[in-house]
C-alpha cells in the first residue's frame, strides 16, 4: 500500500464520538436556539452549566469583576464605541477566508531537492581557537539583540553581567543564576505555576519585570465534562500581567508592584525607566445593552486595586472600524510603585510595531492590501496620539520600519494581484513624502535594514537581490544598486560603514527552496555594486531538515557587536537535535568558532535557546539547561539543569 | 450539489440548524480526525469540534462564499486547537498518546501491526506537523487550502509536508515508500 493511502486508512479508521454525529449536533444547535442562549446570553457569554468547581469559580470571578469595575461618569463616548462596534458586528467579514493565490513560491517544484550543489571560497575545515579575539576583556556582556539603540526589548533571558535571569517556558519559571566563570549557581526560582503563563522579561535598575498572560477560560474547558451547555464566549479572555520584582538581593526577589491590562500580550519596549506595554483584545460578543460597558470596554488594574475601564477620551475608535478589537497601549514609570502614566485603546487588532526613542508606531494589516499606521508620541510614559496614515502592501516585521530625521520609513510587500515591493517615506503627519513602488516584481521582502540615509532591502524568489537604496532626499528615494546571490537574508545587521552581516537561508539555485542556513558579509562600500565578500553555509545533508531562517526572530540571534560574534541555535527537525553555533564575523571573514550540542526535550513553537556572553564565557541556555563554555579554550566546563 | 450547498449556507445564515447540520455532515469526520490527531486526546478533540461548530454556527452570517465552508470551518477548528495547545503550555501538560492507541485497539477501529507502527511514528511528530499531515492525506486539502487554515505559506506547507512524510517513512524503516 502506498504511504499516503496507508496513512489515510489509519486516520479514517478513527471512529467518531456519537455526540458529534450531524443529527446530534443539529439537536444541540436547535436546543440552544430554543433556549435562546444565543440571543440573550447571560452576562454576555454562554455559561456552561457544569457542576465543576472551576466553572463556579469562573462565574464568581466574573461577577466580582463586573461589580467592582469602576465606571467613569462621562460615558457618552462609550456609546460611540458601541455604535462603531455595532456596525462591525453587522458587516464583519473578517472570518471569511481570503484568496491566497498570489503567495510567493507558488508553482515551485518541491519534489526537487538538489542539495549537492556547493559553493566554494569558504574555509570550513578549520576551527582555530585564535578566531576568538576578546576585544573587551572586562565587564563585557551581551543582552537581547535590539533594533533601536536605547529602546530595549523584552526577552526570555536577561543579564546584568553577573546574574542571568532565564525563563523556562516548560516549567513556567524564571531561574536566577549567578555566574562566576564556569561556575553556575542557581540562586532562586520564581515560579508562575499557580499564575499565568510567563511571556518575557525586562531588567532595569535592580528590578526584574515579568510579563505574563492569564487565560481565563483555560481551566473551564478542560475541567468540565461533557455537558454541552456551552460557555465559550467570555470577554477579556486574556489578561496581561506586568509584575515588578525588587532584585537588589537576587537571592530573595520581592514582588513590589503589579499591573494588569486587558488583552493578549503583543509587544513592549523599555525606554529609560518607561515601559510601554501593548496588548490586543478582541470583543467576541457585543452585549445588547450598551450600558454593560465592562463587556466591550477594556480595563486595567493597578496593584490589585479596583479594576478601571479605560477613560472614554482615551479610546480612539474610527467610525469605519472593520473589526471589534482594540490595541491597548499603556505607558509606565518603573521607578514608581503605581507605575501607570497613561493608557489608551486604539481601534483594531495590530500586527507589527516599530518603536523609536520618542515614537510608537502601531501598524495593522488590512487583508494584505494596505497597512494602517498609528503614530504615537511617547513622553516619559505618556502617550499622545499624533497621526494616522496608511500605505499599500503589508509589513514583514519591525525591521521594515524606521524613523529618521523625524520621518517614518516603511517597506512593504504588495501581494494582491502582482507581487511587488515598496518603500515609503512619511512625514510626522503620516503623509507620504516620497516612495519607490514596484521594487522586485514577483518577489517578496525577506529583510530590511535602514541605516541613516541608506536602506538595504532583500527580496526573494529564487535568488536574493540585495537592494541598496538612497533615502537622503525623503521626497525622492532611489535605488542605487543591487546584488543577486543564491539564498537570502532574513536579518541584516550593520557591522560598520562598509559592511553588513546577513543571516538567512541558503536555497537551491534552481528552485529557490531553502536547504539550510547561511551567514553572509556584504561589502557596501560601493552602493552601486554591493558585494558578498564572505559566507558560511550550514547546509542540510541527506535527509536533514533544519529550522528555516524564517523561524528566527532577531532575539533568537545573539550578536556581540564588540567582539563581532554571532550565535544561534540550529535545530534539526529530523533528528530532533539542537546545536548551538558561534561565529565570528570580524575582519571581513566569517569563521565558525564553536558548535555545541544541546539537550532540549521541550518542543515549542518559538525558539527558546539563547546564548549570553559574559567576559570570556558563553552561557548557552535552553528550556532545560544552561551550559558554560570557556571561549578561550572552547571547553564545555559546566552544565546546570533546570528543574 | 453546489447549489444545495449554497442553499444550505443561506439557510444556516438565517439560523437554520438543520441546514447547518447538513453542511456539517460533509465535513465533521475530517474535523474530528484532524482534531484527534493534533490534540491526541479524544475529550479535547470532541470539545474542540463542538466548540468550533458553535462558533461556526454563530459566525456563518459572515461567510460569503458557500464553497469556502469547508476551509472556513477547518480554520475555526484550527484556531480553537491552537488555543487548546496554548492551554497545554500553560498547564505544562503533555498528553501521552496512550489514549489514542487504546482507541485504535477498540472494537470499532482495529488496525494492523503496520498501521500501529504508523500511529506510533505519527506520535513523534510535532503538532503542526500532525495537523498538516492529516489535512493533506485526507482528501481535498491542497497545500493552498492548508496554508489558509494554518496560516503559513503554501510553499512552506509543501516543503514541511515533504519533510514530514520523509520523516515518518524513515521512522518506519522506509518499508512503505
Amino acid at each position: 500500500m502506498k504511504f499516503d493511502e496507508k496513512l489515510k486508512s489509519v486516520i479514517c479508521n478513527t471512529d467518531i464520538p456519537d455526540d458529534l454525529l450531524p443529527e446530534n449536533i443539529q439537536k444541540m444547535l436547535s436546543d440552544k436556539k430554543s433556549k435562546s442562549i444565543f440571543d440573550n446570553p447571560k452576562l454576555g457569554m454562554y455559561v456552561r452549566l457544569s457542576a465543576s468547581a472551576a466553572v463556579i469559580l469562573l462565574i464568581f470571578t466574573f461577577f466580582s469583576f463586573s461589580v467592582n469595575v469602576n465606571t467613569p461618569q462621562s460615558n457618552g463616548k462609550y456609546y460611540q464605541v458601541y455604535e462603531a462596534f455595532n456596525e462591525v458586528a453587522k458587516y464583519n467579514d473578517e472570518l471569511v477566508t481570503h484568496d491566497d493565490n498570489n503567495q510567493a513560491g507558488h508553482g515551485l517544484n518541491h519534489g526537487d531537492s538538489d542539495i549537492k550543489h556547493t559553493f566554494g571560497a569558504i574555509d570550513r575545515g578549520s576551527y582555530p581557537t585564535k578566531n576568538y579575539n576578546a576585544k573587551a576583556e572586562f565587564d563585557h556582556y551581551t543582552n537581547t539583540t535590539e533594533q533601536v539603540e536605547g529602546v530595549h526589548e523584552s526577552d526570555i533571558i536577561k543579564t546584568d553581567g553577573k546574574y542571568i535571569y532565564r525563563l523556562s517556558y516548560q516549567n513556567n519559571t524564571v531561574y536566577i543564576i549567578r555566574t562566576e566563570g564556569k561556575e553556575l549557581y542557581l540562586e532562586k526560582k520564581i515560579s508562575y505555576k499557580t499564575k499565568g503563563n510567563i511571556a518575557e522579561m525586562y531588567l532595569n535598575k535592580g528590578k526584574l519585570v515579568i510579563l505574563s498572560q492569564i487565560q481565563n477560560l483555560a481551566y473551564v474547558k478542560h475541567l468540565s465534562e461533557r455537558e454541552h451547555q456551552y460557555g465559550n464566549y467570555i470577554e477579556g479572555k486574556y489578561t496581561t500581567v506586568m509584575e515588578s520584582y525588587d532584585i537588589s538581593n537576587p537571592k530573595s526577589p520581592a514582588l513590589s508592584s503589579n499591573f494588569k491590562q486587558d488583552g493578549a500580550y503583543a509587544t513592549s519596549r523599555l525606554i529609560g525607566d518607561n515601559l510601554y506595554l501593548l496588548t490586543n483584545k478582541t470583543i467576541s460578543y457585543l452585549p445588547e445593552n450598551q450600558n454593560k460597558y465592562w463587556q466591550y470596554i477594556p480595563y486595567y488594574q493597578q496593584n490589585d486595586e479596583t479594576k478601571m475601564l479605560i477613560d472614554p477620551d482615551n479610546i480612539h475608535i474610527d467610525k469605519n472600524s472593520s473589526e471589534m478589537a482594540y490595541s491597548i497601549l499603556s505607558g509606565h514609570d518603573l521607578i514608581r510603585e503605581d507605575s501607570l502614566q497613561s493608557i489608551h485603546a486604539f481601534a483594531g487588532h495590530s500586527g507589527q510595531y516599530y518603536v523609536s526613542n520618542d515614537h510608537f508606531y502601531i501598524t495593522s494589516d488590512v487583508d494584505g492590501i494596505k497597512t494602517k499606521i498609528t503614530s504615537l508620541l511617547l513622553d516619559n510614559g505618556n502617550i499622545i496620539l499624533k497621526a494616522k496614515g496608511s500605505v499599500k502592501g503589508s509589513v514583514r516585521n519591525q525591521f521594515s520600519m524606521d524613523q529618521y530625521d523625524g520621518n517614518f520609513r516603511i517597506a512593504t510587500t504588495t501581494d494582491t494581484d502582482k507581487l511587488s515591493n515598496n518603500l515609503f517615506i512619511l512625514d510626522k503627519d503620516m503623509k507620504i513624502m516620497g516612495s519607490i513602488t514596484g521594487i522586485a516584481k514577483k518577489e517578496k521582502i525577506k529583510s530590511v535594514r535602514f541605516d541613516n540615509e541608506k536602506a538595504y532591502l532583500v527580496t526573494f524568489k529564487i535568488e536574493d537581490p540585495l537592494f541598496t537604496i538612497d533615502c537622503r532626499n525623503p521626497y525622492k528615494p532611489k535605488i542605487l544598486g543591487k546584488l543577486r546571490i543564491p539564498g537570502y537574508s532574513t536579518y541584516m545587521q550593520n557591522v560598520d560603514k562598509k559592511t553588513i552581516l546577513g543571516f538567512g537561508n541558503t536555497a537551491n539555485h534552481k528552485t529557490g527552496i531553502a536547504n539550510g542556513l547561511k551567514l553572509s558579509l556584504f561589502d557596501i562600500t560601493s552602493q552601486k555594486s554591493p558585494k558578498e565578500i564572505a559566507k558560511y553555509e550550514i547546509k542540510e545533508k541527506g535527509d536533514e531538515y533544519l529550522m528555516s531562517a524564517e523561524e528566527y526572530s532577531h532575539k533568537d540571534l545573539m550578536i556581540d557587536t564588540v567582539n563581532q560574534l554571532i550565535g544561534f541555535e540550529v535545530y534539526d527537525y529530523d533528528k530532533e537535535k539542537s546545536t548551538y553555533y558561534l561565529f565570528s564575523y570580524g575582519d571581513n571573514k566569517i569563521r565558525k568558532l564553536l558548535k555545541v550540542k544541546l539537550v532540549t526535550t521541550y518542543y515549542s513553537e518559538e525558539i527558546s535557546v539563547r546564548g549570553t556572553i559574559i567576559d570570556n564565557y558563553l552561557y548557552i541556555s535552553s528550556d532545560d539547561e544552561m551550559i558554560a563554555v570557556n571561549l578561550l579554550n572552547e571547553i564545555k566546563e559546566n552544565t546546570l539543569t533546570f528543574k | 450539489m453546489q447549489a444545495q450547498m449554497s442553499e444550505n449556507v443561506n439557510k444556516a445564515q438565517d439560523g437554520d440548524a438543520e441546514a447547518f447540520s447538513q453542511l456539517y455532515a460533509g465535513v465533521y469526520k475530517d474535523l474530528y480526525r484532524v482534531a484527534l490527531y493534533t490534540l491526541q486526546n479524544t475529550y479535547d478533540a470532541q470539545d474542540a469540534v463542538s466548540q468550533s461548530v458553535c462558533d461556526a454556527f454563530l459566525a456563518i452570517s459572515k461567510l460569503r462564499d458557500a464553497n469556502a465552508f469547508k476551509g472556513w470551518i477547518m480554520k475555526i477548528l484550527y484556531n480553537n486547537m491552537r488555543r487548546k495547545l496554548k492551554e497545554y503550555a500553560v498547564r505544562n501538560q503533555h498528553h501521552a498518546p496512550i489514549e489514542l492507541l487504546e482507541k485504535v485497539h477498540s472494537p470499532y477501529g482495529e488496525v494492523s501491526h503496520d498501521e500501529m507502527d504508523l500511529m506510533n511514528a505519527m506520535d513523534q511528530l510535532n503538532k503542526l506537523e500532525r495537523t498538516i499531515l492529516c489535512l493533506s492525506v485526507i482528501e481535498g486539502y491542497s497545500s493552498m487550502e492548508i496554508s489558509t487554515i494554518v496560516n503559513i505559506r503554501p510553499s512552506t506547507v509543501r516543503s514541511k509536508l515533504m519533510r514530514v512524510k520523509q520523516k515518518v517513512k524513515r521512522m518506519l524503516g522506509d518499508e512503505t515508500s
